[in-house]
C-alpha cells in the first residue's frame, strides 16, 4: 500500500519532470508522429473579406502525399470562381538544401510551367495565405524555442518561437520567425503569429474549430487568417475530407495536374 | 454599321448585362442583399452550376496614323465589335472515361464569322458563327491516359513563342489575338516513373486560317507586289492535301522532370502537313498577246515537313529560364528552306517591391532566332515562295512582358517583340480589373511599327484601342 501511495504520488511529478524537459523540437516532433498521415484529400472554401466587408469565395481540393522521409508532394487546384477554375499548383518537396520542385497549370493557355520556389513568400491567389503557409511544416529548415505556456480560449498552450534554421530558408520565406500556440492536451497548434523580415508581426492564424479523423489525429475545420495593417482575412472551412482512399506518389504528376477538376 | 449589327450589339450588350448581374447573385455579395434575393441566387446558382464557360465581349478601335490621313485611306472597318460565347461542357460517363465539349457561338459587325461547322477537320477561309472549338472522350488509368476527338495540344516551354508546337493550326484571322483550332486526333500518354511519353495521331489536316483579302490584317502587300514585277496577281484556290493515310500526321513527345532533379527536358518529333503553307506562282503570259499584263495566279499549297524538337526548364531561386528548339525539315522540291527557330528565356517575379501599391512584378525576357541550314536559293525551284519573309516572325528578335500586379484584382501588362534586324515590333499595353469575381475588363492599345517590307510592319496602319469584356460562368 505505501509502495502504491509512494507511486502514484510520484507520477505528476515524473510527468511534470518528462514535458519539462522537452525541447521546442522534441514537441514539434511528437506533434508530427502524432498527427502525420500518409495521404489525404481534402476540399475547403475560402472565404476572403477586406476591411470593408466585401467578401470573395474560393474552393480548392487539394491532395497531399507523404513519404518515409517526411517530404511531401501537394497538389492544390480551383474548384471555383469560375475564372481559376482548374489553375492547378503541385509541388515537390526536396528537403532543406534542395530547391522544390513546382509547377503552375494555368487552363486558359492550357500551359504547364515550371516555377521558382522561391516564390513561396508570395500570396497564394489573393488569400491571406502564402505558398509557404500551405506546406505540411519542415522541421529540418526551422529551429524551434520553447518560450513558455500560455492559455488561448481556455486551452494550456506550449509558445514555440520558429526560426528558419538554413540560408536556403532564411532567403525564402517571408518570414523572419513564427510563434506557434500547441496545446498541451493534443498537440496540434491553434494559433500561429507570423512576422516579416523587419521583425513585425504582420498576421495570425487563429484555429476556431478542429476535427478529429482518425484515433488522435486532428486536423482543423475552421481558420481564420488576418492581415493586421490591411484588416484583410481569409477563413478556411473545410467541406470535405478524406483520410481513407489511398493516394499514390504517382498521383502528384504533370499529367494529372492538367486533368479537370470533376 | 447596319441595322442588323446594331440588334446584334444591342442583343450582346443586354445578354452580357444579365450575366453580370447573375453573377453578382451567384458569387453572394453581401452588401444590401436581402434574404429574398439569396433565395432567389440560390436557385440560379444551381441551374447554372453545370454550366461552365465565358463570355466575351470585346471592341476594336483602329485608329487612324498619320499615314491614313495624308493619304486619306478609307477605313471601312475601323470598328469591329465581336460576341464571343464559348461554353464548357464536361462530365463523366462510367468511372474512367470523361467527355469535354467546347461548343462556341460568335459573331461580329464585319462578319468574319459565317456558317456552321461541318466537319472534324477545319479547312475553311472564314471563322464559323457556330463551331465546337473541341470534343473529346479521354480513359484514364494509372499509367495511360488515351484520348480522341477534336483537341488542342500546349507543347514547350517558352512562353512568346514555340517552334515545337506544331500540332495545331491557328486561327490568324485577327492577328493580334490568334488562336489555336482543334484538330481530330488521337493521343496516347504513358507515365514512367522517369519520363513521360506522348503520341499524338492526326489523321485529317486542317489549315491555318489566313486574313481574307477584304480583312484589313491582310496588311500592305504593295512591297510583295513589286517584287513580282509587272503582272496581274490574282489569289486561286488553295490546294489542300487529298485526306489519306500518306497525308497524315503524327507527333512523339518524350519529357522527363525526374531524370535530372529540378530539370525539365523534352524531346519530340512532329511528321506532318505545313498548316499555313507557301505560295506557289503559276505566271499565265497569254493576256500580254492582248496587250495586257501577264496573270501570276498565286496557290496555296502545303508541303509536307517533318520537324525535330527539344526543350528544357529549370529553375535557380527565383529565377526560371527555358530554352526550346526545332529544326524544320522541309520535303520534295525545295519548296521552303530548311531552318532551327530557337528561343531562350527567363522568368523572374520581384516581390520585395518597395512601392507599396505593388504587389509583384513579373519578367519574361526571351531571345527567339533562326537559323537556315539550307537555303531555298533561286537555283531551286522558282515557283515556290517560301514561307521565310512572311510567316516566320522571330529570326533576331526579343519578346518581352512584364506583368505589374497591384492587386489580385488589378494589373497592368505591357507585352512585345522587336525583330532587331529590321527594326519592326509589336507592342501591347494592357490593363485589367476584376469588377467581381468572375468579370473582367482589359483595355490596352496594339501599337505596330515598322517599314512596310518587314515583317510587323506590314499592319502598320492597324494600331488600335481595345476594350474587352469577359464574364466567366
Amino acid at each position: 500500500m505505501k509502495i502504491l501511495l509512494y507511486f502514484v504520488l510520484t507520477l505528476p511529478i515524473v510527468f511534470h519532470i518528462t514535458y519539462a524537459e522537452m525541447t521546442g523540437k522534441d514537441i514539434m516532433e511528437k506533434q508530427k508522429d502524432r498527427h502525420e498521415l500518409k495521404y489525404e484529400q481534402v476540399i475547403t472554401d475560402m472565404v476572403l473579406k477586406n476591411k470593408k466587408g466585401r467578401i470573395r469565395n474560393r474552393t480548392i481540393t487539394i491532395h497531399i502525399y507523404t513519404d518515409d522521409t517526411g517530404l511531401s508532394k501537394v497538389m492544390i487546384k480551383f474548384l471555383s470562381p469560375a475564372d481559376v477554375k482548374n489553375v492547378g499548383l503541385l509541388t515537390w518537396e526536396h528537403g532543406a538544401e534542395k530547391e522544390d520542385d513546382q509547377w503552375l497549370y494555368l487552363p486558359a493557355s492550357k500551359k504547364i510551367k515550371r516555377i521558382a520556389s522561391g516564390g513561396k513568400k508570395n500570396k497564394f491567389m489573393g488569400t491571406d495565405y502564402a505558398y509557404e503557409d500551405l506546406r505540411p511544416e519542415n522541421l529540418n529548415v526551422h529551429s524551434y524555442e520553447l518560450k513558455g505556456s500560455q492559455s488561448i480560449e481556455d486551452k494550456d498552450c506550449y509558445v514555440i518561437k520558429a526560426i528558419p534554421s538554413t540560408e536556403k530558408e532564411k532567403r525564402d520565406s517571408g518570414y523572419s520567425q513564427r510563434v506557434l500556440y500547441i496545446r498541451k492536451d493534443n498537440l496540434f497548434t491553434i494559433k500561429i503569429e507570423y512576422y516579416n523580415k523587419k521583425g513585425k508581426k504582420i498576421k495570425v492564424l487563429t484555429v476556431e474549430k478542429l476535427e478529429s479523423v482518425k484515433d488522435d489525429v486532428q486536423r482543423i475545420k475552421k481558420s481564420i487568417m488576418e492581415y493586421l495593417k490591411t484588416k484583410h482575412s481569409t477563413t478556411w472551412i473545410t467541406i470535405k475530407r478524406d483520410i481513407i482512399t489511398p493516394l499514390d506518389k504517382n498521383f502528384f504528376i504533370q499529367r494529372n495536374l492538367k486533368k479537370p477538376v470533376p | 454599321m447596319n441595322i442588323m449589327s446594331n440588334k446584334l450589339i444591342v442583343s450582346s450588350l443586354y445578354i452580357f448585362l444579365n450575366l453580370c448581374f447573375i453573377n453578382q447573385i451567384y458569387a453572394q455579395e453581401t452588401t444590401g442583399i436581402s434574404e429574398s434575393d439569396v433565395t432567389f441566387g440560390e436557385k440560379i446558382k444551381d441551374l447554372l452550376s453545370n454550366l461552365n464557360g465565358n463570355l466575351k465581349l470585346n471592341l476594336f478601335d483602329h485608329f487612324h496614323n498619320e499615314e491614313q490621313e495624308e493619304t486619306r485611306d478609307q477605313d471601312k472597318d475601323r470598328y469591329r465589335f465581336e460576341f464571343d460565347l464559348k461554353l464548357d461542357i464536361t462530365g463523366d460517363i462510367g468511372d474512367s472515361i470523361t467527355y469535354s465539349v467546347t461548343p462556341r457561338l460568335r459573331f461580329d459587325n464585319v462578319n468574319w464569322a459565317t456558317g456552321v461547322i461541318d466537319e472534324p477537320n477545319e479547312t475553311d477561309d472564314d471563322r464559323f458563327l457556330l463551331n465546337i472549338d473541341e470534343a473529346y472522350l479521354a480513359h484514364s488509368s494509372d499509367r495511360f491516359d488515351i484520348s480522341f476527338g477534336k483537341m488542342k495540344y500546349e507543347w514547350g516551354t517558352a512562353d512568346g513563342y514555340n517552334p515545337t508546337d506544331n500540332i495545331n493550326p491557328y486561327d490568324f484571322t485577327d492577328i493580334p489575338t490568334a488562336e489555336k483550332i482543334g484538330v481530330p486526333s488521337i493521343s496516347l500518354s504513358y507515365s514512367h516513373d522517369l519520363f513521360n511519353l506522348e503520341l499524338v495521331f492526326i489523321p485529317l489536316f486542317s489549315t491555318s486560317r489566313l486574313p481574307g483579302t477584304d480583312n484589313r490584317w491582310i496588311g500592305d502587300l504593295s512591297e510583295a507586289k513589286e517584287n513580282f514585277g509587272s503582272v496581274n496577281v490574282l489569289l486561286g484556290r488553295k490546294e489542300l492535301p487529298e485526306n489519306n493515310i500518306d497525308n497524315s500526321q503524327y507527333a512523339i513527345r518524350l519529357s522527363s522532370s525526374t531524370l535530372v532533379n529540378g530539370w525539365d527536358f523534352s524531346l519530340s518529333y512532329y511528321d506532318g502537313i505545313e498548316p499555313i503553307g507557301v505560295l506557289r506562282g503559276d505566271l499565265d503570259t497569254l493576256p500580254v498577246l492582248l496587250g495586257l499584263l501577264p496573270n501570276l495566279t498565286l496557290f496555296r499549297v502545303f508541303p509536307h515537313y517533318r520537324e525535330f524538337g527539344a526543350d528544357f526548364s529549370t529553375t535557380f531561386n527565383k529565377l526560371e529560364v527555358h530554352g526550346e528548339a526545332a529544326a524544320h525539315i522541309t520535303d520534295g522540291n525545295r519548296k521552303d528552306d530548311d531552318y532551327l527557330e530557337y528561343v531562350v528565356g527567363i522568368n523572374y517575379n520581384f516581390d520585395d517591391i518597395s512601392l507599396e501599391f505593388i504587389e509583384e512584378i513579373m519578367l519574361i525576357l526571351e531571345y527567339a532566332g533562326e537559323e537556315i541550314f539550307d537555303e531555298k536559293t533561286e537555283e531551286d525551284d522558282n515557283n515556290f515562295s517560301g514561307s521565310g519573309d512572311y510567316f516566320r516572325p522571330f529570326k533576331n528578335s526579343v519578346l518581352t512582358t512584364i506583368d505589374i500586379k497591384f492587386s489580385e484584382d488589378t494589373k497592368f501588362k505591357i507585352s512585345g517583340a522587336i525583330n532587331l534586324e529590321d527594326e519592326d515590333n509589336f507592342i501591347r499595353p494592357l490593363f485589367s480589373h476584376k469588377l467581381y469575381d468572375n468579370t473582367k475588363i482589359e483595355a490596352g492599345f496594339d501599337i505596330i511599327s515598322g517599314h512596310k517590307d518587314t515583317f510587323f510592319g506590314k499592319w502598320r496602319k492597324n494600331d488600335r484601342f481595345f476594350i474587352m469584356f469577359t464574364q466567366y460562368f
